[in-house]
């Protein structure tokens, strides 16, 4: 389930677990695992980090580990049920030594001890030297760790007698290397070496890697307290080659720990640095404290001896902070120890005080019994009064009750009353209900009806865009189809004007190079050649025609304005290079004279050969162009001051008879005014 | 000195003919008829031409373009343009293009070769419908293309032109002579080329080619 708190609750819950977690921190102290302790410390970092997850993860933790706590006095318990019940076999001795060991991991030391001696005894009676031996070894730990040498070698040494006695090669092993350690606590280096070496040949023989190593350690520990180096390495490292072998992470660290140490020692830094690094990473790995602490150490030394002050500080503070938090540990112990002594011993005292007080009370039984006699013949008397006044009670109680009984109908009824107030109002509040859905069934209908109408509307609209949409597409068809007409067209158009256009070029090339070779040849030859001069003039005639029909095909070219240009074009061309000075006067409205094609082809045609007469045979100096629309009447007018032709005479050539055609067609009016050495002056009017 | 004619002509009639006209006649040598101008630059590089007649409808790499190309390399080059009907708009792209003048097939061979020596001579034809064309590009002031910046006596021999008058009438309107009235035509054609000229300049600036 995801909850998300509130601030302030959070806030407060978030208060409430961290008290959780140092009573939690305290409580694992006491109990002095290390492994917890790490785990706890571990916690401690990532709190930050589980703060931001759900908190209910981090009170499951502590509920877990409240449970491991729990677990170890169920464990007990449960041990403790079975002693109950145990038959008096070597079982019971395995259970016994179990029981002093848990008793020992709390700390617990006395009770420890007391198990163990209980399970000394019963091997004794039933004759389990296996289970003697163990438990001496077992005492003598405790002695050990409580700094009781004597006690601790003695246990050790019955430990070994007995285990030499079953042939047990480990057992003497293990308890060489223990009295060995004892030895070189209580400073005899000497004796400690020479037990270390025989369990070291005992595990050598049985081929037990992990006591082969302990012992190497030993050894190496033993001449490193006689300043030994050389001989020390040799052992450390040999140990940690087996530590390496088993794969034992702790083992390999504490090897490289110890040779660091002696590296430091025997002033080899770069290799004392390696080691003691070495096992300070997997220190950290395992998270053991003591293992932690003297890497620590280690490493402060080294850095210290070769002037890393800095380091060194560094160094020897968490060396400080890990010794105190074992110290903490181990004083927390103690604390625990005596704790536990202390409670058993006040329970010893109250079990005590009890007693007495339970007799205390027996004695005043007694008393009171003696004095209850005399006192019961002076209460006969007043018991018949006692009587009296007791019936007087009996009244008042059955008043009392009846009473009671009244209330309590009152209270009877009045409950009734209020359960028939409640029926009530849950009646109203299911007919308000009905009314409700009743209402709300009428609002659905009339949903309904409303979606109906908007859909009926929805369909109309569907429908009058479909329509719409048809005719716009009509429409548009019909324009697509005019403009793709069209646009055929003008293609045709623009291909007709190519044809045009190319065919014109071909042949007016040609043409072109008739007019020129015509010339060459009259030149060439030394009289001249009429027939010569006619091809040259008849192909150049047709070239003009040709350019012509190609220009007025051009639909660019219908426009008035454009003929005029022409015209002018043309009398430039032609009397520009018969040196005739022109004038060519057209104003701009008559250029935007609106004229049918025929009228304007023609008009043009009609100027053209007025102005082709001129040049050839007026033999003018100069030249006038006129065209005017004055009135609704358009007018043209060519004036030269040549030598002028009898225009009454007929017979003028092609020219004056096609002009006269032409502006029959278009219903102009052609005057041809020319007198011999007048000049001639042409006329043409049209009706607009 | 006799002038260095090169043309360029698809007709073959034409060409021959105006090869043996322009050959044959005195003061004018013909360098190379070509029938188009696929090698129109070597073709120029190798005989060092003095004017170019050049036909605008050719297959292939048309006048005008051919214009545009030769304007760029050969700045001093005269280029007469012959068609052989007044399609305003291709000859005043021609002009646009650089072109010096041109005349139309229908001429008369003794005005061609007039033509080619007026040209020679740093003359340039121009008739009223392309002098008018001319006028409305000036007037409108067209924002792609930079102003002409005509002076006024050049707009008005413009004007002139459009007209129709003639050299003689036009010196005689702006009282001006008749070779002054040639210069202005001729200054009106540079600026046209100029123009073109700076186009072209921009273009290969855009380009990187400069």
């Amino acid at each position: 389930m995801l909850i998300k708190p509130n601030q302030a609750l959070y806030r407060a819950i978030e208060g409430h677990v961290y008290a959780i977690v140092i009573v939690q921190y305290s409580i694992l102290l006491c109990i002095g695992s290390s492994e917890a302790i790490n785990q706890i410390m571990n916690f401690h970092s990532s709190f930050e980090v589980l703060k931001t997850k759900s908190f209910l993860l981090l009170v499951f933790f502590l509920i877990a580990s409240q449970s491991s706590f729990a677990q170890s006095n169920k464990a007990i318990d449960s041990l403790m049920n079975v002693l109950k019940t145990a038959k008096e076999d070597t079982n019971k001795v395995k259970t016994l030594n179990a029981l002093g060991l848990k008793y020992w991991h709390k700390g617990n030391y006395a009770e420890a001890i007391k198990n163990y001696l209980d399970g000394l005894k019963l091997s004794e009676e039933i004759g389990y030297k296996v289970g003697m031996a163990r438990a001496y070894n077992n005492i003598g730990i405790i002695y050990d760790d409580q700094g009781k040498t004597d006690e601790a070698l003695k246990n050790y040494k019955a430990a070994l007698k007995l285990s030499e006695e079953l042939n047990n090669n480990r057992g003497v092993a293990a308890c060489n290397l223990n009295i060995g350690i004892i030895y070189s606590d209580q400073g005899s280096f000497e004796e400690a070496l020479k037990c270390h070496l025989t369990s070291l040949k005992i595990f050598e023989e049985i081929g037990e890697k992990g006591g082969t190593a302990a012992a190497y350690l030993n050894i190496g520990a033993d001449y490193g307290h006689k300043d030994n180096y050389d001989e020390a390495l040799k052992n450390y490292l040999a140990a940690l080659n087996i530590a390496k072998e088993m794969g034992d992470t702790g083992l390999i660290a504490f090897a490289m720990e110890n040779a660091g140490e002696v590296y430091t020692s025997l002033k080899n830094y770069p290799l004392a640095k390696e080691y003691l690094i070495n096992a300070l990473t997997l220190a950290k790995q395992m998270g053991g404290i003591e293992l932690l602490r003297n890497t620590y150490k280690g490493m402060a030394r080294m850095d210290s001896v070769t002037g890393n002050f800095q380091s060194a500080f560094g160094n020897y503070k968490l060396y400080t902070a890990y010794k105190d938090s074992m110290i903490n540990e181990s004083n927390n112990k103690d604390i625990a120890q005596m704790k536990e002594e202390y409670e058993s011993e006040k329970k010893d005292k109250e079990i005590v005080q009890l007693e007495s007080d339970k007799q205390n009370l027996e004695n005043e039984k007694q008393i009171s019994a003696l004095m209850l006699k005399t006192k019961q013949d002076s209460l006969s008397v007043v018991q018949a009064e006692n009587d009296k006044a007791q019936l007087e009670n009996e009244r008042m109680q059955t008043l009392n009750l009846y009473n009671q009984q009244q209330m309590t109908l009152l209270g009877n009824e009045k409950q009734i009353q209020q359960l028939q107030l409640e029926k009530d109002k849950s009646d109203y509040a299911v007919q308000k209900a009905e009314a409700e859905k009743n209402q709300e069934q009428l609002a659905v209908v009339e949903k309904e009806k409303s979606i109906q109408t908007l859909e009926l509307n929805k369909q109309r609209q569907a429908k009058n865009f479909f329509i719409t949409g048809l005719a716009l597409f009509a429409v548009l068809s019909f324009f697509i189809y005019r403009s793709y007409r069209t646009r055929q067209e003008l293609k045709l158009q623009t291909l007709r004007n190519k044809i045009a256009s190319d065919l014109h070029d071909d042949v007016g090339s040609t043409l072109s190079s008739i007019s020129i070779f015509s010339q060459m040849a009259q030149a060439q030859s030394k009289e001249v050649i009429p027939a010569l001069q006619t091809i040259g003039e008849s192909s150049r005639k047709m070239l003009d025609a040709m350019a012509d029909i190609v220009w007025t095909i051009n639909p660019a070219n219908d426009q008035f304005e454009k003929i005029i240009m022409r015209m002018r074009s043309f009398a430039y061309e032609l009397l520009g290079a018969k040196q005739i000075d022109f004038e060519f006067d057209a104003d701009d409205d008559v250029t935007k004279t609106k004229l049918p094609m025929e009228v304007r082809k023609n008009l043009y045609l009609i100027f053209k050969e007025a102005t082709n007469n001129m040049v050839k045979y007026s033999e003018a100096t100069k030249a006038m162009f006129t065209i005017k629309n004055e009135k609704d009447r358009f007018s043209m007018m060519i004036r030269d001051n040549g030598k002028g032709f009898d225009a009454t005479k007929e017979s003028s050539g092609n020219g004056l008879k096609n002009m006269k055609k032409r502006a029959l067609e278009i219903g102009a009016l052609l005057l041809i005014d020319s007198m011999p050495g007048n000049g001639t002056t042409i006329k043409l009017e049209l009706a607009a | 000195m006799a002038i260095r004619v090169m043309i360029f002509e698809d007709n073959q009639s034409l060409r021959e003919s105006l090869y043996q006209l322009i050959h044959g006649s005195e003061g004018f040598t013909c360098t190379g008829a070509y029938e188009n101008c696929s090698h129109l630059l070597e073709n120029i590089y190798k005989n060092k031409p003095d004017v170019v007649l050049m036909d605008i409808q050719m297959p292939g790499i048309n006048g005008i373009e051919a214009v545009r190309m030769l304007r760029e390399k050969y700045p001093d080059l005269k280029i007469l343009m012959q068609t052989i009907f007044e399609d305003d708009d291709k000859i005043f792209q021609s002009i646009y293009a650089g072109a010096s003048g041109y005349i139309l097939k229908n001429t008369s061979p003794v005005r061609i070769l007039d033509f080619i020596k007026e040209t020679y001579d740093g003359g340039a034809p121009m008739s009223p419908t392309v002098a008018a064309k001319v006028l409305n590009m000036v007037a409108q002031h067209s924002p792609k293309t930079k102003d002409f910046n005509l002076t006024g006596r050049e707009s008005e021999v413009l004007v002139c032109l459009v007209k129709g008058m003639s050299y003689k009438l036009i010196a005689n309107a702006c009282f001006i002579s008749v070779d002054t009235v040639r210069g202005h035509i001729r200054s009106i054609y540079e600026k046209l080329h100029v123009h073109s000229k700076g186009e072209a300049v921009a273009t290969a600036i855009k380009s990187n080619i400069v």
